[in-house]
């Protein structure tokens, strides 16, 4: 196996709960027999093993971890300004892309990624997001005729 | 056979299935010359785009990306000394330095000529070998068929970069994934939490999309590129006579091997071209120059990974069994479509296998085309912006999964599996043992259960039935194999990271 590290037992903690969480929700739903599998039972056995393997892999990181510096080196430099807006971005276009459509939420995702992540300037921004939206109208709702929502005012 | 050919050449030169041909060679080596979107990113953005056209249109599109890709990530290599692909990783070593050298041209000109060769090459033994095996298939039972994707599986697991402990763990939670939804012997509904979006399982764009696209870019951002293109003037892209006389047992290696590796479960282009780096190095008279610009060092490895794209149809084509995580996502764009892939492919579909089987031949051309005249314009592309193409990426990704359902909440699943993948590869997991496990595990359920149904419940009809014992001796000898090499503190197979 590879190097110890100590966010083995991070990722070993999380699915030894994944695994125990999911053996449960197997085993309510039924597990019938060898000969006759119910549904639960094949997601049972999957969860077990992988909650015996998560164990293992916790206990190798219990008994022989060398707690250091290690973690640090992982996420080391990491400029979580962008990451950060990037996920919020996201999450918020899913959230508004309904209420404000497919062309005012499209452009103000990309006001915040390349103007806020991106860091250009703020002509480039706007001329960028904007030609985008247009394009990527033209592919999607012209062309492929996607049926993307229309936002307030029908824009 | 014969007949079949010309069926084949009649689909591949429809105008329609050669635009789309087109468009998914560009698309391929556009995305091969991008660092930051894969193949499998690409295949997943565009799946929805095939849904209003023919079955063959789209399986040749989607094919086009993925050899295109082998192309184009040869090109960032040597110009850049960034891979676009993780099969062009290898390429940098001696493509580069040649670059330094002034020998981009003959470097990039090898590596699409030599690409187009064993591409070619290995489009026959696709033909030769698919249909044999196609026939032989169709005496395989339900436990022949689990035996086959538990050493698929396995194989993949142990051809890993890092841990193959951590590696079989994604590939259990890759099975556990793929309950979600509809249990189709009992029409019981699985880990959806009452979410109706879910009853259909979590869907493959979205999974792939987020694995494979959105962890990369959150990779790519959380440091940024800073590239810096050789600028030179690439000229002389034709290679000279002793290039030739050098290189050409390199390419014919390169394509054996790349066949080969190609077939393999879990093994596809990226360990063909280490492997046939690997080779190179050992049977050369001056092993100590690789890595300062040999041009065998580019040769080898581009012509492998490209004969490893092609012959990895095989499996997939023949057996129904994607042996890697981009055959994965082209065996989800088969059964959006309707068609089922397996043995019985090539018999009631004909006008797909051999259609496609030939379009790659013209694809091959096209990307001859595509990768020396123009390699200018792939240059140019090669300097817009980071800060531009990211959130260019970004939005055809959640446009694309979004029109697959019109669901808001594939956007979500998306994200999750993003952030999920970006955490994978910050703690040494595999994404890829993660994504075939899922797309495989519904075919492994089946079979399991049916297997179980038939022999009444015993686990001894593995082991009495010639091909399912072989694979699973295969399987437990590999297992045995790593605990103990673990035992001894060894690592028994690890490719060059």
């Amino acid at each position: 196996m590879d190097s110890l590290k100590i966010y083995d037992i991070y990722s070993a903690l999380f699915l030894t709960a994944l695994s125990g969480v999911t053996c449960l929700l197997a085993y309510r739903l039924g597990l019938g027999s060898i000969h006759n599998p119910g549904a639960g039972l094949i997601p049972l056995g999957v969860a077990a093993l992988l909650g015996v393997m998560s164990i293992g892999l916790l206990l190798r990181g219990l008994l022989k971890s060398t707690v250091g510096s290690q973690q640090e080196g992982v996420f080391q430099g990491v400029a979580w300004r962008g990451v950060v807006l990037t996920l919020c971005g996201l999450l918020g276009y899913g959230a508004v892309f309904n209420r404000l459509g497919f062309r005012l939420s499209t452009f103000f995702l990309m006001l915040l990624l390349v103007g806020g992540v991106g860091r250009q300037t703020w002509w480039s921004t706007l001329a960028v997001s904007f030609f985008t939206v247009v394009f990527a109208y033209l592919i999607f709702v012209v062309w492929l005729r996607c049926p993307f929502p229309v936002g307030p005012l029908g824009i | 056979m014969l007949e079949y050919f010309t069926l084949g050449i009649q689909v591949a030169l429809q105008p329609v299935n050669l635009f789309y041909c087109f468009a998914g060679v560009f698309i391929g080596t556009l995305i091969g010359v991008l660092p930051g979107i894969g193949p499998v990113g690409a295949m997943s953005l565009l799946l929805p785009a095939t849904f209003s056209v023919s079955p063959v249109a789209a399986i040749i599109m989607m094919s086009g990306i993925f050899y295109g890709a082998q192309y184009g990530g040869s090109t960032t290599s040597i110009l850049v000394n960034i891979p676009g692909e993780a099969s062009s990783v290898i390429t940098c070593l001696d493509g580069y330095q040649m670059a330094r050298k002034g020998r981009a041209g003959p470097a990039l000109g090898m590596a699409a000529i030599g690409s187009f060769i064993s591409g070619t090459i290995s489009i026959v033994g696709l033909m030769v070998l698919a249909y044999p095996l196609a026939k032989a298939a169709l005496s395989f039972g339900p436990p022949e068929y689990f035996a086959l994707m538990c050493l698929g599986l396995i194989i993949l697991t142990f051809l890993t970069q890092g841990s193959m402990y951590k590696a079989l763990m994604m590939a259990l939670l890759g099975i556990l994934l793929g309950f979600v939804g509809l249990d189709m012997f009992t029409a019981t509904s699985r880990f959806t939490f009452g979410v109706n979006e879910l009853m259909d399982g979590i869907g493959i764009v979205p999974l792939m999309m987020g694995l494979f696209g959105i962890s990369e870019i959150l990779v790519n951002i959380e440091q940024p590129l800073k590239r810096k293109i050789y600028e030179t003037k690439i000229k002389g892209l034709l290679p000279t006579l002793q290039d030739w006389v050098v290189c050409k047992w390199a390419v014919l290696r390169g394509t054996v091997i790349g066949f080969f590796l190609g077939i393999l479960p879990g093994g596809g282009a990226v360990l063909a071209s280490f492997v046939s780096y690997a080779v190179e190095k050992r049977v050369s008279k001056y092993p100590e120059k690789f890595g300062t610009g040999v041009i065998e060092g580019v040769a080898a490895p581009e012509s492998a990974n490209n004969a490893a794209a092609q012959s990895s149809f095989i499996p997939l084509l023949s057996l129904g069994i994607p042996p890697n995580v981009v055959m994965a996502v082209l065996f989800g764009g088969l059964l959006i479509h309707g068609i089922q892939p397996g043995p019985l492919l090539i018999r009631s579909h004909p006008e797909i296998f051999w259609g496609v089987v030939m379009s790659m031949y013209i694809g091959n051309v096209m990307l001859l085309a595509l990768n020396l005249p123009l390699i200018g314009m792939w240059v140019k592309i090669l300097k817009v912006p980071y800060t531009i193409l990211f959130p260019l990426i970004l939005l055809f990704c959640l446009i694309g999964v979004y029109s697959v359902n019109n669901s808001v909440l594939d956007i979500y699943l998306m994200i999750l599996f993003g952030v999920v993948g970006y955490l994978m590869r910050k703690f040494d997991f595999e994404p890829a043992p993660m994504a075939l496990a899922y797309v495989l595990s519904p075919l492994l359920e089946t079979s399991l259960r049916q297997s179980l149904n038939i022999s009444g419940g015993s686990f001894s009809i593995f082991f009495s039935r010639p091909i399912s014992l072989v694979c699973m001796v295969f399987v437990i000898g590999l297992l045995v194999f790593q605990i103990t090499s673990y035992a001894k503190k060894k690592r028994p197979l690890l490719p060059v990271k």
